[in-house]
């Protein structure tokens, strides 16, 4: 059993995050979403009888009764409360199940939540039993009737069937209609009046029947039982319907699940490869025989074949974590007394999975930085002539060759002036320095800047803006920061579609290899005495007249540079731009990123390592953290 | 032993029926070409079953049930019907006929059908 409970968790936890989506859709008035989520409870329920968790099964159960007479009708926002508060529930088990390998949860509290929305909707549906059954009252009988599969004529059988059952029984409904069963049909109930022995004999003389039963209907009491039976019966084809339905569809995409360490070590054989055929290629240019440089030429074509599909088994759509978002923004606005709108755009771009999954924390800070301090109160927002209902909308795109993340609320803004304040108060800056705006949004990216006095519970999880800019920045992306007073705040974060493989610019440092990335470079110029300049002892670069805060290189790492006209790499940080000065451009090129591990992880001014063609093993450069003070610390 | 009577306008389909039918163990107790032959052999040899063609001269497979079924109420008759006859078949059916079997026989369908018809 235990081999199955990976595979439990992962597919239980999808259908808990399609359930959140659709009490969503729910509320806000889509009725058939109730379908889905029934079928999800349903599908929890059977794999949780089959892994034997007692507790999660019972649940499920009561949860999808609840569901089952909430069908087609306007739900509240209190009933979604309660309902998403049971999916909670469902969640706290596996998260149980994972653990400890048990799922005693305490759901007796909400079970009775959850009772409380039946007992005021019992009322209407049982009129609508009782209207139902007149047309069969008085039928004693219940005949269930399954034809064979290969039976020819289906419609004429079911004729057969009926007209045989007329001549010794009284027919009083049967399911689906007669019509329906004479148009053909392998599966129907007959609901008579007349003696069960006599039927059975008549059917018997009927062939192609797989099976057929016949059941008493217990009359007096309980006139429900009657109804609730063919109910049973009803539910029991259509999942039926939906299991094949379902089955269908695995089979049209053929998708297996694949677990993310093995694409991982794909990706590095692949990134082996890629160096091996630069080596190979080098090789058979150096000795040019014809046959070796043939077969190279084929493999390389496969190499970047091979490597282009890998790197497309690594996209995901960033759907995958956006689904968690609306959920979020609902439950926080609900606590902290906002009307807010969230939308959604771009749900189907696609972004490395290792990207998507280190951006899950830092977007959800993001929305929850614009929902909490973002948008105002009611009140606050109609004082300020805005509706009541604050927007935030969430948009993926891609642009060029990267993926932009957009997070743009309508709220307040950020408060310039009390953000100065803060830094100057947690000494962040000094009394008399002179910022421009764009600096002192750059604040709030400090490590250790806050803006709320006592954090709430909602923005206090220890995710601060700096660890947002770190991660984007780790992941070779960046951010900007719009912000307008009083209408609103954007944040834009540009990201690679992928970290495993970067363009680079290779430069030559004292006799040494070093790659840029290129998501960094803005623009290379010559350097000579013209552009050069010293203001106050720093050396500046000068680009079309404006000067540029250079760094030469060769200084930062203490080897001799190289004689000769050198370049200046113009490179871009937070809005700012920087000038490294290397020796020379040696080429443009795709490179495979090896991170580093050990004792060299902790090495400043580096992400990783590449191996060229030829074997050479080349530092990539990390210009963030390059240029960020305490260089080597 | 169940007696059979085999109504087809063709030869070759009433030789194949009997072969059927006759390796099952049933008895052919006569065969009639059309419907008015039917219904005069019915009289006389009163078989248990009848396998009744439907489109047949002098008299359809139709109008011989109904004569049949005033002879005899209790007749069990077959149709043998083929693909896109199914509206003559449900006629059929609601006139009284027992059961059907499709053209072309599979013989193990067409003895369970009779079988079970004739109640074996």
């Amino acid at each position: 059993m235990t081999d199955y409970k990976s595979e439990f968790l992962q597919e239980a936890r999808e259908f808990v995050e399609l359930m959140n989506q659709s009490f969503l859709k729910l509320e806000k008035g889509e009725k058939s979403a109730i379908d889905e989520i029934f079928r999800a409870v349903h599908t929890i329920k059977g794999m949780a009888g089959f892994m034997e968790f007692k507790n999660l099964e019972k649940f499920c159960h009561k949860l999808e009764s609840t569901l089952g007479q909430l069908r087609g009708k306007d739900v509240s926002e209190e009933v979604v409360d309660i309902l998403l508060s049971s999916v909670d529930v469902i969640s706290e088990m596996l998260n149980k199940i994972e653990s400890e390998n048990n799922d005693d949860v305490d759901f007796e509290q909400i079970l009775e939540k959850i009772s409380s929305i039946e007992i005021c909707k019992e009322e209407s549906d049982t009129k609508k039993l009782d209207l139902e059954l007149k047309d069969f009252e008085d039928a004693n009988l219940k005949i269930t009737i399954k034809l064979t599969e290969d039976c020819q004529m289906k419609g004429v059988r079911g004729l057969l069937i009926l007209e045989t059952l007329k001549s010794v029984c009284e027919i009083r409904a049967t399911e689906p209609e007669e019509t329906k069963i004479e148009g053909g049909c392998d599966f129907f109930i007959v609901y008579a009046k007349g003696d069960a022995n006599a039927i059975e004999e008549a059917l018997s003389a009927v062939s192609e029947i797989e099976k057929f039963s016949i059941s008493e209907i217990v009359k007096p009491s309980a006139q429900k039982t009657v109804e609730v039976e063919p109910k049973a019966e009803k539910k029991v084809e259509s999942e039926e319907c939906e299991l094949k339905v379902e089955k269908r569809e695995v089979k049209k995409s053929e998708s297996i699940r694949v677990d993310i360490q093995v694409l991982d070590t794909i990706m590095n054989l692949i990134g082996e490869l890629v160096i091996i055929r630069g080596r190979l290629l080098q090789i058979s240019s150096k000795y040019s025989i014809s046959e070796l440089s043939e077969a190279i030429n084929i493999m390389d074509k496969s190499v970047t074949r091979l490597q282009d599909e890998v790197m497309k088994l690594r996209m995901v759509k960033v759907e995958r974590v956006f689904n968690k978002f609306p959920r979020m923004v609902r439950d926080l606005a609900r606590k902290l007394g906002k009307k807010v709108e969230f939308t959604m755009e771009g749900l189907d771009t696609e972004l490395d999975r290792s990207v998507l999954d280190e951006m899950s924390d830092p977007i959800m800070h993001l929305i929850r930085n614009a929902v909490d301090h973002g948008i105002e109160s009611p009140e606050e927002r109609i004082m300020a002539g805005k509706s009541e209902v604050g927007k935030i909308k969430l948009s993926a795109k891609r642009e060029k060759s990267n993926v932009v993340i957009e997070i743009e609320d309508d709220g307040k803004g950020l408060d310039l002036e009390k953000i100065r304040k803060k830094a100057l108060e947690k000494g962040l800056i000094a009394e008399n320095s002179n910022l421009s705006d764009e600096e002192i949004k750059a604040l709030i990216f400090l490590p250790g800047f806050s803006t709320k006095d006592a954090p709430t519970e909602i923005s206090g999880r220890g995710v601060g803006m700096d660890v947002v800019k770190t991660t984007v920045e780790r992941l070779g992306g960046s951010l900007k920061l719009i912000s307008e007073k009083g209408k609103g705040t954007k944040i834009r974060i540009i990201l690679p579609p992928t970290v495993a493989i970067i363009k680079s610019l290779l430069v030559s440092v004292g006799g040494q290899i070093y790659a840029i990335p290129l998501s960094n470079v803005v623009e290379a110029v010559y350097v000579d005495e013209k552009n050069w300049k010293k203001i106050h002892g720093n050396p500046f670069l000068l680009v079309r007249e404006k000067p540029i805060l250079a760094f030469t290189l060769s200084e930062i790492f203490g080897c001799n540079g190289g004689n000769g006209r050198k370049v200046g790499i113009i490179v871009e940080r937070e809005n700012e731009k920087f000038a490294l000065i290397v020796d020379s451009i040696i080429d443009q090129q795709e490179i495979v990123v090896k991170p580093l591990t050990g004792l060299i992880s902790k090495v400043r001014g580096f992400s990783g390592v590449t191996i060229l063609g030829d074997g050479t093993v080349v530092p990539i450069v990390d210009v963030s953290s390059l240029l960020g003070g305490d260089r080597f610390g | 032993m169940v007696k059979v009577l085999i109504v087809d306008d063709t030869a070759f389909m009433r030789k194949l029926l009997k072969n059927i039918l006759f390796s099952a163990g049933f008895d052919i107790a006569g065969e009639a070409e059309n419907g008015k032959q039917a219904v005069e052999l019915y009289k006389q040899l009163k078989p248990d079953v009848v396998t009744m063609d439907i489109v047949m001269p002098e008299m359809n497979g139709i109008e011989a049930l109904k004569e049949i079924k005033k002879i005899d109420p209790n007749a069990k008759v077959v149709m043998c019907t083929a693909v896109g006859q199914e509206q003559m078949v449900k006629t059929a059916i609601k006139l009284g006929a027992k059961g059907y079997i499709v053209k072309p026989f599979q013989a193990p369908k067409v003895v369970e059908e009779l079988k079970k018809v004739a109640k074996v």
